[in-house]
């Protein structure tokens, strides 16, 4: 389907009134300075995130994360741009549906549930179970099958749940870029090249904290333009090459966090990612925005959940500061 | 070659009529899309974005006056078509130039920057005056080009 930027004029707008619902930074401020648990949900309930008749915080998280996509599925022209955002999310949902349909297998269950699913996702959860019920991988969309299939095989005669792990999540990065090649939109390639090269520091930056031998790193990263695999793979073998490796590529900002803490380097990725897409705020006809305002949700519902989970704990207001991310707005 | 000269005056007047009304019917239909898409969201915020979407349809105004001036001016609109030669059929065609292509294009760019105002208008509907002045100055252009035209053919005598 051929859509130019014009095609998005109504998409932008709807966008742009919605860009109103996101939190701003003076409200994470305001959250973060709440003085208990209960006043940062009595907070977000003034926002309208959770209703006051519901007490489950995780499902209205949720429902925000569904009916963002729900909205971008509503306003835009061609919805398949669009996938390199989620595409993840179904690997995710075959980790989920392969593990428990093994464990079921192994434990004499019938039934297994499907309870941990992610959605948004491209093909229905439900389709997901049915297939891996079956041991039918055919019936899954063409850029998950033949990772779904090894990976069943894995499962199966070495029950090595790890390994199965990175081959998917090596697989959703590989399908995050292969899914944003396919439009013909720069800025929707160069988003996905920052997820994934991103996603590849911090593969790099565990492994090399927990001495992972160079098998598990051709296994677990992807391939990028702009950050060598193999170059990063041998990099990873101390925490001092690799950071000496990252000040020399363009993700240089990383190195110096890459030596200090891992918190960090995990909020500099995803203020990265943030910074990327800030140039669709001046962008109006276009897919830009669309894709700024589902990452920019992502991070607001992240930033939620850090600052709920530190009040639960009673962390001080500072503490919460230097974990939440860059907002959009 | 001197039959030529009426086909080549009016040519001018239709091309005046038709380019600035079709990119004017592609700018206003962009704004509309953009302007739907604020007022879905918010009903209230109807009339900032409206003023927004009239703007670029102008220019098929002005394309339009262009072509009736001059085929009133060369007797087509009276019934009564002047006999041009054709170099004065070829400068009434020229005149219109000026209306046809700025007229085109800043029917489109002025539908671009309004597309920009209806955003304003979404996020900050205090500040729709500026987002209407912006798409305004190209308005400019399009003026600048009418009066050329117009006072190009009336002066040919």
């Amino acid at each position: 389907m051929r859509v130019n930027d014009y095609d998005y004029a109504y998409a932008v707008a709807r966008i742009r009134a919605n860009e109103l619902g996101l939190l701003t930074s003076s409200d994470i401020e305001q959250l973060a300075s709440a003085e208990s648990y209960k006043a940062a949900l009595r907070f977000l309930e003034e926002k309208g995130w959770i209703s006051s008749d519901s007490d489950d915080v995780g499902a209205a998280l949720i429902s925000q994360t569904e009916n963002a996509w729900k909205l971008l599925r509503e306003v835009a022209p061609d919805i398949s741009v669009l996938d390199f955002l989620i595409v993840r999310h179904d690997f995710h949902n075959i980790k989920a549906a392969l593990k428990e349909f093994v464990s079921a297998a192994a434990f004499g269950f019938e039934n297994f549930g499907g309870d941990n699913f992610l959605t948004p996702s491209i093909a229905d959860p439900e389709q997901v179970m049915d297939a891996v019920r079956n041991r039918d991988f055919d019936a899954l969309p063409d850029f998950a099958k033949d990772a779904a299939a090894q990976t069943y095989e894995v499962l199966i005669r070495s029950a090595d749940g790890q390994l199965a792990d990175i081959m998917l999540d090596s697989s959703a990065l590989n399908a995050t870029i292969m899914k944003a090649e396919t439009t013909r939109s720069e800025f929707v390639r160069e988003t996905a090249e920052v997820i994934c090269a991103t996603a590849n520091i911090k593969i790099a930056f565990r492994a090399a904290r927990t001495g992972r031998d160079r098998q598990f790193l051709n296994t677990a990263l992807c391939d990028t333009a702009t950050l060598d695999k193999d170059a990063l793979a041998s990099a990873a073998e101390s925490v001092e090459q690799l950071a000496g490796f990252i000040s020399k590529t363009p993700y240089g900002d990383a190195a110096e966090l890459i030596k200090t803490s891992a918190a960090a380097l995990e909020r500099w990725c995803d203020d990265m990612l943030m910074s990327h897409v800030y140039k669709a705020r001046y962008i109006f006809l276009g897919v830009e925005p669309l894709i700024a305002y589902y990452i920019a949700k992502e991070a607001e519902i992240k930033n939620v959940r850090i600052i709920l989970s530190c009040k639960r704990n009673k962390l001080p207001s500072e503490a919460i500061r230097e974990r939440v991310r860059k907002v959009y707005v | 070659m001197d039959k030529y000269g009426l086909a080549f005056a009016v040519l001018g007047a239709i091309l005046a009529a038709l380019m600035p009304g079709i990119a004017s019917a592609k700018g206003v239909g962009m704004v509309g899309e953009a302007a739907a898409g604020v007022v879905s969201e918010d009903p209230s915020k109807f009339s900032k974005v409206l003023i927004l979407q009239l703007l670029p349809g102008t220019q098929g105004l002005y394309g339009l006056l262009t072509a009736v001036l001059l085929l009133s001016k060369i007797g087509v609109l009276g019934g009564q078509p002047e006999d041009l030669t054709f170099a004065k059929g070829m400068l009434y065609f020229i005149s219109c130039l000026p209306m046809v292509i700025v007229g085109f294009f800043s029917a489109i760019r002025q539908a671009r920057t309004a597309v920009a105002g209806v955003s304003i208008v979404a996020k900050k509907p205090e500040h729709s005056g500026k987002a209407i002045t912006f798409a305004a100055m190209v308005e400019t252009y399009a003026i600048l080009a009418l009066l050329i035209s117009v006072l190009a053919f009336s002066s040919i005598n």
